[in-house]
């Protein structure tokens, strides 16, 4: 199956936008640089949230690691207050939860040319897993690395499989749904 | 007894929610899923107002609205969904499951204060 041209920048440019909404730190954006490969460490930790319609199912991987830097970017202080298991705990909850504010911009922006879209809920995987990625028999790959304040630095997967031809264009513009209003019924 | 349930598998979530609700008056409990939220409802009649999260593990949060109303017989509980889902399809399941409102994440407690607190009286 073939995913065009300008669907695969059309699914870069609304993560790039949905990262900047999610993952910007007291208003300075993350800045994206392409990779070849992740690199993990013995500190990294990886999970993964899908997005699916009928014709794709498209995997974010977002590969982070358990250090000094990256705990207190997250955490701030509050995690000076917890053991270590509990700072590793919180750290992989907020940034599965920035993950999944992530998905969820893609999600409804994609729902535009796609209805019936779902999602799943974060999951974290083994390190090792990643070894793996080309089991998922993908039809468009793209790593890249995501520079946040204070050189913390998360390593990004976009994986997508298509079950038919994936073709839908883009056009610039700010993302449509309020977010934080309560829509009475 | 608390005002208002907070059922999300996310503890960053519970814990935003519930820190705000909490500084603004508002007694709060959380629940990690929507079978945990069941069981905590039923435990605390008390309860007037539960803000849920859709996608969760074990049971997601339209399927415990249904419950609520279904099996718990309970329909005089509030129901709001707080979640990334903005899908008719979803919103309709709900509206028919008898929620009453849905918030698209992230949560902004200043522009939801004032209703939750209507909610609840």
């Amino acid at each position: 199956m073939m995913i065009s041209d300008q669907a695969q920048q059309g699914i870069q440019h609304l993560l790039t936008q949905a990262l900047d909404e999610c993952f910007s730190v007291n208003g300075q954006l993350p800045v994206m640089t392409p990779l070849t490969e992740i690199t993990p460490n013995d500190n990294t930790r990886v999970t993964v949230l899908t997005v699916s319609s009928y014709v794709f199912k498209l995997m974010l991987f977002v590969c982070f690691d358990v250090d000094a830097k990256t705990k207190q970017l997250f955490l701030k202080d509050a995690g000076e207050e917890l053991s270590a298991a509990e700072a590793e705990q919180a750290l992989c909850d907020v940034i599965s939860e920035k993950e999944n504010l992530c998905c969820g911009i893609l999600s409804r922006e994609l729902a535009e040319f796609f209805p019936h879209m779902g999602m799943s809920t974060p999951n974290f995987l083994e390190q090792g897993s990643l070894s793996y990625m080309e089991m998922l028999h993908y039809d468009y790959m793209h790593y890249f690395e995501l520079s946040l304040k204070e050189d913390v630095r998360l390593q990004i997967g976009l994986c997508m499989c298509a079950y038919d031809n994936v073709d839908f264009t883009v056009t610039a513009k700010e993302e449509t749904a309020e977010t934080g209003e309560l829509e009475l019924f | 007894m608390a005002q208002i349930l907070i059922v999300d598998d996310s503890n960053t979530v519970r814990s935003e929610v519930s820190d705000f609700l909490t500084k603004n008056g508002l007694s709060v409990s959380v629940a990690v899923d929507g079978m945990d939220g069941l069981a905590k409802l039923k435990a605390d009649s008390g309860i007037k107002l539960v803000v849920s999260d859709v996608n969760m593990p074990n049971m997601d949060g339209l399927t415990m609205a249904e419950k609520i109303r279904g099996e718990l017989k309970n329909n005089h509980t509030n129901i709001i969904m707080l979640t990334t889902e903005n899908s008719p399809i979803m919103k309709e399941r709900g509206k028919a499951a008898g929620v009453k409102g849905w918030i698209v994440k992230p949560f902004k407690g200043d522009a939801v204060l004032a209703t939750f607190k209507k909610l609840v009286q």
